[in-house]
């Protein structure tokens, strides 16, 4: 318990913690992101409805308007879909779907560009040249391109239902491998840094081996950046999920995630039921601007300089 | 000067030729494109001879040869989901693209570089404080959202735009296009609108902070110092310096944009080339996503050239380097 | 109120509001300039002498303010005027040079470009006419074959040969004055004196005023007629050269003469003067050198000295006050 308290007031007194108390929008941002995480995750617990539990549908419920407006009901909150689904427990667990894949895709991104980073940088040569070129040709295409191709190939080599029932990995993977690039250019820029650095070479001659101590000595140095660009990415991560899941080469509509919601309501739009998609969009542009602030304001707080 | 464009054309030809590897590998290596040709009751000699035909079993540097050969000459193989030649589906399909993509760059350029040089000489008015907020949310909102949104407002509550498809369209020669008819001009601002606005915003921050940063160099203070009206140092003097990192943003941009169009098509049913990709996936009709991205990697090298030139037009550095030393 | 001066500065403050309080960054300064007149204005980097400089050509940048005072040109205040008032004396009455060559000519434009535009926007000329002047400008800085250099960029030029440029530019509408913000400090030794003869020169020829601001007393030595020693915001003395160079009567210019190498005195130790000029957040109370000054005494703690004569010089100095403490 001391150390928590010890750590709590290290925290408290902080530069970053100063900086964050003083931003409203950033404090506004941080709650509605931990919001988002309650509200996906507890969504077993805290949504009205199980929008999955085929049982409790009801036909009849279909196309609710919100409470608010005429013909609504208290206990559809948001309203209903064509099926009776609860619009608010739908994006409780949609969020749950895009933040688990946003968040895995990141992990993945992050480990394979912290890897390839530590091993360019580490060998150097014809290594560090080879994963840097194709780091720049895939840099000049578009995220969602390069997700798209993996996932269209992916698609080739399992057929369509393999495919739909690892969907959420496929996305994983292909998401993560269009955001590898930048984990491994910071990295690697740190190696390096630290390569030429005594401590290092001391390290060397006594014998540890060089992987080793580039792991050891270089992840502390990049923590900082990483988690920044961890944090941006898991916004642009969510996005990349929502596009593909909208565009139909993401999660089938048996586990929606928001882009899936997004696009099975947008062919009600036309007819007047508005809510099924906006609302959906709504909770994945809040999401999305909530973890941007977030990002943006550790890049300044932790990197002053850049400010 | 030529010994630079001669080094950026090798460059440029070896990342062709990279990218089609790459699509070449996944034409070869996933699924078997003669299994994708015949059907389940094609005899078995008659499959050995379109194996034979289509050179399935050549060793793989004359398969690549070969595709790269034919790849040249615009012969990309036939789509397995609908058997046409994959060449000519694109060709139908690219100027429904490239119209909407050209249009929403326009749009992008027109817009956000004025309102970032506003942004950048006066960053401290309530109108550029709205215009960095309200493009942060830009930046942060998904296409196809703000897509749907725009559905929702000028074609459903307002009812005075269409939502999808392309309006009439006239035809010259190959090209078809939507913009000399009414209805073609009016299906075209929305998705134009959609396509642009990311890169719109990024454009208006980009010129807005370049505009800023040389605002406070010793040359626009001279140049004040000199007397010059505020219109010569801000158009002539300023905006002219912000030109160069604005032309290699917008240029990479421009490439993205037509990447980007699939989303949009997909939003308004647009008839183009990102919409086919998006069926291509789906089926997994690998001749054509490989097309594709043959394609595309051949736009984005054709506009970094193009940016590379268009550095010498505008940095007289550039253009001498090599006699600089003759100033001494 | 006519007045035979070029320019008068009267009991000028510049301010810089920050988070943490109100830097003043020059405070009570007044000086004044004769047309034709070099006056060198010397002090340590952070003295106030670029700021009392860039204030004079109105070109303070925000949050700077002058906060109070005047500046008069040929007796007509200037320092409050609008913008596109101020724009057109800007270039036209004053002339400026700033510290780096290298930076204060627009790197996209040919030199001869920036000229014409320079010259058109003062001068009634027409295109061909601005021109003509453009290549004689060139040719007066001592630009070879100028008819052809008004062709070449900016980075096709050494620094000297910028920094001609740049004097071409400043001189470029015939002003009256010319603020040279340390035009010297960024050059090679080497060319230094040639720029600096050559600004000399052409001030003479065209009876143009100088304000030199530098840090370095040899130069003002070999071209000002008067000089102005500033620091920490204020003007410690002011007078004619030669009398603050053989008789200076403030501590702070003893020591900065004392930091000039002569002629004759080889086996003299160059003297220093002990630490720093203070922050401008931490000026002390009283006369803002009584930390270093060697000749301090009480009242230096606890009064502001103001300007007093001093034989032919004015010093703000306790030591050269005749009269005991009022107020």
């Amino acid at each position: 318990m001391n150390l928590l308290a010890e750590y709590w007031r290290r925290g408290r007194d902080s530069d970053i913690w100063y900086s964050f108390t003083r931003n409203k929008l950033v404090m506004a941002s941080a709650a509605i992101t931990l919001l988002f995480f309650l509200g996906a995750y507890g969504a077993p617990l805290l949504a009205p409805h199980n929008p999955f539990d085929l049982a409790s549908l009801n036909l009849s419920d279909g196309f609710k308007p919100p409470a608010w407006e005429e013909g609504g009901e208290p206990k559809f909150l948001l309203g209903t879909d064509d099926q009776g689904r609860d619009i608010l427990s739908t994006i409780m667990y949609g969020s749950r779907t895009s933040l688990s894949v946003g968040f895995l895709a990141v992990v993945f991104a992050m480990t394979l560009g912290i890897a390839l980073g530590l091993l360019a940088g580490y060998m150097g040569g014809a290594v560090d040249a080879f994963i840097m070129r194709v780091a720049d040709v895939q840099l000049s295409f578009p995220a969602i391109l390069i997700a798209m191709l993996v996932d269209g190939v992916t698609r080739g080599l399992l057929g369509a239902d393999q495919h739909s029932k690892a969907a959420i990995y496929v996305l994983i993977v292909s998401i993560g491998l269009s955001y590898w690039v930048q984990y491994a250019r910071t990295v690697r820029g740190q190696v390096l840094v630290e390569k030429n650095k005594e401590y290092v070479q001391a390290a060397r001659v006594i014998g540890l081996p060089g992987p080793l101590i580039a792991l050891r000595h270089v992840l502390p140095n990049v923590l900082g950046p990483v988690l920044v660009i961890a944090t941006i990415n898991l916004a642009l991560a969510v996005i990349t999920e929502a596009t593909l899941s909208f565009l139909g080469v993401g999660l089938p509509p048996t586990q929606p995630s928001l882009g899936t919601l997004i696009n099975t309501g947008q062919q009600f739009l036309l007819s007047g039921e508005w809510w099924i998609t906006i609302f959906p969009g709504a909770a994945l542009a809040i999401l999305v601007l909530s973890v941007n602030l977030l990002g943006d304001w550790l890049r300044d707080a932790l990197n002053p300089k850049l400010r | 000067m030529i010994a630079f464009i001669v080094r950026r054309l090798v460059q440029a030809a070896l990342v062709m030729l990279a990218v089609a590897f790459v699509s070449f590998a996944m034409f070869n290596f996933i699924g078997d494109p003669v299994a994708n040709i015949v059907g389940q009751d094609t005899p078995a000699d008659q499959i050995v001879e379109l194996r034979k035909a289509l050179g399935v079993d050549d060793p793989m540097p004359v398969r690549f040869g070969r595709f790269v050969v034919n790849a040249m000459q615009g012969k990309f193989g036939l789509s397995y989901r609908t058997t046409e030649p994959v060449g000519r589906m694109i060709a139908d399909r690219l100027p429904a693209t490239l119209e909407l993509s050209l249009v929403a760059a326009i749009f992008a350029l027109a817009a956000g570089i004025p309102m970032g040089v506003f942004a950048g000489l006066y960053p401290n008015s309530w109108l550029s404080r709205m215009m960095m907020t309200v493009s942060l949310i830009g930046i942060s909102l998904p296409t196809f959202l703000i897509g749907i949104l725009l559905i929702y407002i000028f074609a459903v509550i307002l009812g005075i735009l269409p939502s999808f498809g392309r309006g009439e369209t006239i035809k010259f020669g190959f090209w078809s296009t939507g913009l000399l008819t009414v209805s073609g001009l009016k299906a075209i601002i929305l998705p134009a609108i959609t396509l642009g606005l990311f890169q719109l915003t990024l454009i208006m921050r980009l010129v807005r902070s370049e505009m800023m940063e040389v605002l406070r160099t010793d040359y626009i203070k001279f140049a004040r110092a000199r007397g010059l009206s505020n219109r010569a140092v801000h158009f002539g003097h300023a905006l002219k310096n912000t030109l160069v990192p604005v032309i290699t943003i917008t240029g990479l941009q421009l490439g993205a944009i037509i990447a980007f169009a699939i989303i949009t098509e997909t939003v308004f049913s647009w008839p183009g080339v990102g919409l086919l990709f998006l069926q291509s996936v789906v089926y997994a009709d690998i001749p054509v996503m490989s097309t594709y991205l043959v394609m595309i990697g051949f736009v984005f090298v054709v506009i970094n050239l193009i940016v590379d030139m268009l550095y010498f037009v505008v940095d007289p550095r550039l253009r001498t380097q090599g006699r600089t030393s003759g100033g001494k | 109120m006519t007045s035979p001066k070029l320019l008068e500065v009267k009991n000028l403050r510049v301010e810089f509001p920050t988070r943490r309080g109100t830097l003043v960054a020059v405070d009570d300064v007044s000086l004044e300039i004769a047309a034709g007149e070099v006056l060198g204005v010397v002090g340590e980097s952070g003295a106030g002498k670029s700021m009392t400089g860039t204030a004079i050509i109105g070109l303070l940048e925000p949050p700077g303010r002058i906060a109070s005072g005047e500046i008069r040109l040929e007796g007509r205040r200037i320092d409050n005027l609008p913008y596109h008032e101020m724009r057109k004396i800007r270039g036209r009455q004053i002339g400026a040079i700033f510290q780096d060559p290298l930076t204060s000519l627009n790197p996209l434009y040919k030199v001869g470009d920036q000229l014409v535009e320079t010259i058109l926007t003062h001068l009634p000329m027409t295109h061909a006419q601005a021109r003509d002047r453009a290549v004689k400008l060139l040719e007066d800085v001592g630009i070879p074959s100028a008819a052809e250099r008004i062709n070449s960029y900016p980075h096709q030029f050494s620094g000297g040969m910028r920094q001609r440029v740049v004097i071409a530019l400043a001189l470029a509408a015939e002003p009256k004055l010319i603020v040279a913000d340390e035009p010297t400090t960024a050059l090679d030794v080497s060319i230094q004196a040639q720029i600096i003869q050559l600004l000399k020169k052409l001030c003479r020829e065209h009876g143009t005023a100088v304000m030199l601001v530098t840090h370095d007393m040899g130069v003002i030595a070999e071209t000002a007629d008067r000089v102005a020693v500033m620091y920490a915001g204020r003007i410690a003395e002011i007078g004619p050269v030669q009398e603050v160079i053989k008789r200076p009567h403030h501590p702070y210019t003893m020591g900065l003469m004392g930091a000039i190498p002569t002629m004759g005195h080889k086996t003299e130790r160059l003297t220093q003067i002990d630490g720093s000029m203070p922050r401008l957040n931490a000026i002390p109370r009283g006369c803002a050198f009584n930390p270093r000054c060697p000749k301090v005494f009480d009242r230096c703690r606890v009064e502001r000295p103001d300007l007093m004569p001093a034989g032919q010089s004015h010093a703000s100095c306790w030591l050269v006050a005749k009269e005991p403490a009022h107020v």
